[in-house]
């Protein structure tokens, strides 16, 4: 059985809920790490927040991805232990991460213009 | 709260990832899925919809397993190390040269336990090549199990193992059947003239079969024949050192004629330097002349001076021929009452004879050299097992890289046993150097003390408890590093764990150990100085201060009879007497106490 990567409130089908993630997960992780580094939870926490609620990440995707992106030398994790905190892993953008994160962003921001055109070709 | 961690490493089994990133990966989702359980409790869910909720997301461990199959790596099967699997030597050169390199990190750890270990195995080196040398090998004649020593049995009379007198000995010799050959010697000294330096010799009367008795070959020249076992003839057989260091090695001594007591013996032969006759006397005889028994002496049964080995036949058991013995022994007995009533015979093995006193001081000592081996086994486990504590993280490091735990005891192993073979190179070096001092305490007539050294047996004994040493110390720390936890270790609050308790425990009982041990070594020690002190203050019946002893042999060409020998001695004596700072002068055929029930 196949359970879903990320949940897509408004979303209608699972076909393209599979190709948005595919297009979207890495980037809206990049986008949160791009000025501060940041925990897991911290991480799913900010895009639930920030879509409110519509996209939420499951726990059993979010850090499999994480890992994905770490392996790729997008991101880099690392113990960070706090005074009086437990010690969490956070993720920092690489350099790396920095120039892929200008590529998708640039993409995405193609396909959203592209959507635009269709959807504004429907109306017109 | 639930456990989240079990939960999380019960899904991820499956998947086989290296303890240290699985411990990551545990860590890291169990704080995530404990911090949505505090957002939806205070979210105003009630605490068992929030558990359910969160196993729910949880509980898609086929798209977690899926996921993470994707990026993370499994762990190898074995090897802590890079290696190839099942290959023990390709690891075994692997651990070596891990453990070399562990080993000059830590200098000062390394120093202070090569010098425990060579100080402990260095001690057993040396005494093993006592005992090797006078126990272990065998002696320097041909089948020197069927040698046997004959005594006359004088019970009765204080003497258990009397010297046999001349008649005996023809008569056993005679009537013998078990026996490949017999033979007698008796100690004698000569005066060596006529070649440089005069010079006094220690030398012995012995049967012409002696040497084929033990098979005995000579350098050069040849062994007595029957036909000099007769009195007057003038033949002598010298021993090798003295060959060289009187005659320079010269082959063309033979047939030449030395001058021994006054009298021309001719060189028929010389002897190599292993050979050594069992006897109570000295060692280190020079020359040989044949036993040559004058009628008179052949007749004598009450004059007990001589030495008897025999060579048993192939097939005769040491029971056997005591039996025979004493059959010979009764039937003299019954011959010749007034001398051999009660006269019985006694047969022993050569090596029991020449050896056997020095057996039981031999192997006392060597138990005590084990028992300061286990000390510093003891003080480099101690060292070991601290440094583990160190070494934790590195040990989980290593674990986490994919080492299982038998693997890494293993690596261990090797390590203390590289530690130990170091100690026993160093060792070895003490054992050479420490022979040169323990050789000059052993007494001068203890048979093969001359023969001491270190050689292959010695080398193998020294690697074998190398090797042993190495795996007792290291044996107990290797166990105890190889369980603790390993996410705990490699937390940095993670030292003070279970193992380290353990570890604790171990050292305490290692120093209770060692204490108790000393202990032992020290009342062994104290017991031996009180005895050297109580025998240090023993009243021998006499004044042994300010005695000086000299050895004096007069040739019996010179002076044939008593009456001459006598007036020598008391002219010495006047003459003596007469010197400053001399009080009293005596003479004596044997000094007292130098010869069993003689004196």
């Amino acid at each position: 059985m196949s359970v879903p990567y990320m949940s897509l409130t408004y979303m209608a089908t699972p076909v393209l809920d599979r190709e948005l993630k595919k297009g979207s997960a890495e980037l809206m992780i990049l986008s949160l790490l791009e000025y501060r580094p940041r925990h897991g939870y911290e991480i799913g926490q900010l895009i639930e927040l920030r879509s409110r609620g519509a996209v939420r990440f499951n726990v059993a995707s979010l850090y499999p991805l994480l890992y994905r992106l770490e392996k790729r030398n997008w991101i880099r994790g690392r113990w960070i232990e706090k005074s009086g905190q437990r010690r969490r892993r956070y993720y920092r953008l690489t350099s790396a991460g920095k120039k892929m994160l200008a590529k998708q962003r640039h993409g995405w921001a193609e396909f959203v213009a592209a959507v635009k055109l269709i959807t504004a070709t429907q109306h017109a | 709260m639930p456990d989240f961690k079990a939960e999380i490493r019960a899904r991820l089994a499956e998947l086989r990832l290296p303890p240290v990133r699985e411990a990551e990966i545990v860590e890291e989702f169990s704080q995530h899925l404990t911090d949505q359980l505090r957002r939806r409790s205070t979210g105003g869910a009630s605490e068992e919809e929030a558990r359910q909720a969160i196993f729910q997301d949880l509980n898609a461990s086929e798209l977690l397993n899926r996921e993470l199959k994707r990026v993370e790596r499994r762990a190898p099967a074995n090897a802590v190390i890079p290696g190839r699997e099942g290959k023990l030597f390709a690891d075994l050169g692997q651990d070596l040269r891990f453990g070399l390199r562990t080993l000059i990190k830590n200098p000062g750890f390394t120093i202070v336990a090569v010098i425990a270990l060579a100080l402990g195995i260095g001690a057993n080196s040396a005494i093993f090549s006592v005992v090797n040398a006078i126990l272990l090998r065998p002696l320097p004649y041909k089948s020197p199990d069927q040698l046997v020593v004959l005594w006359e049995n004088a019970t009765h009379l204080g003497f258990p193992k009397d010297t046999p007198s001349p008649a005996n000995f023809l008569d056993w010799r005679k009537q013998s059947t078990v026996f490949e050959g017999m033979a007698a010697f008796a100690e004698r000294s000569f005066n060596l003239t006529g070649v440089g330096e005069p010079e006094r010799l220690d030398g012995r009367r012995v049967s012409a079969n002696l040497f084929d008795v033990l098979g005995v070959k000579p350098i050069i020249g040849r062994t007595f024949v029957a036909q000099e076992d007769q009195p007057g003839t003038k033949v002598v057989l010298l021993n090798e050192s003295l060959w060289k260091r009187r005659f320079g090695g010269d082959p063309a001594v033979i047939g030449r004629a030395v001058n021994l007591n006054g009298e021309p013996y001719t060189v028929v032969g010389v002897l190599p330097p292993t050979v050594r006759l069992p006897t109570s006397g000295n060692w280190r005889d020079q020359v040989w002349v044949p036993l040559a028994f004058p009628s008179e002496e052949a007749a004598s049964r009450g004059a007990h001076y001589l030495e008897v080995i025999a060579r048993m036949k192939p097939a005769v058991t040491l029971p056997k021929a005591q039996a025979e013995m004493d059959t010979i022994a009764a039937r003299l007995a019954q011959q010749y009452p007034a001398t051999n009533t009660r006269i019985g015979a006694v047969v022993k093995p050569l090596h029991e004879e020449i050896v056997g006193k020095m057996k039981s001081p031999l192997l006392i000592l060597l138990g005590a050299v084990a028992f300061v081996l286990l000390i510093a086994c003891a003080n480099v486990a101690n060292l070991l097992l601290a440094r583990a504590a160190v070494r934790q993280k590195e040990i989980a490091l290593r674990l986490a890289l994919g080492a299982n735990r038998m693997r890494l005891t293993k690596q261990l192993l090797v390590e203390s046993v590289l530690l130990s073979l170091v100690g026993g190179v160093v060792g070895l070096g003490l054992a050479y150097f420490g022979l040169n001092v323990l050789t000059r305490f052993i007494p001068h007539d203890v048979a093969q003390a001359d023969t001491i050294t270190i050689d292959a047996k010695v080398l193998l004994f020294t690697l074998a408890v190398a090797v042993i040493t190495g795996l007792i110390f290291g044996l107990v720390p290797a166990s105890q590093a190889s369980h603790f936890n390993l996410n705990e270790t490699l937390k940095e609050g993670g030292r003070d764990s279970g193992a380290g308790a353990r570890g604790k425990r171990l050292r305490n009982s290692l120093v209770i150990a060692e204490v108790a041990i000393s202990f032992i070594l020290l009342v062994g020690a104290g017991l031996l100085i009180n005895s050297f002190v109580h025998l240090r203050n023993l009243d021998p019946g006499f004044r042994a201060d300010h005695l000086l002893a000299l050895n004096v042999d007069l040739s019996e060409v010179k002076y044939p009879d008593t009456q001459r020998r006598t007036t020598f001695f008391a002219e010495v004596a006047r003459r003596v007497q007469t010197l400053p700072g001399v009080r009293s002068v005596a003479v004596a055929g044997n000094l007292p106490l130098t010869i069993n029930g003689d004196s």
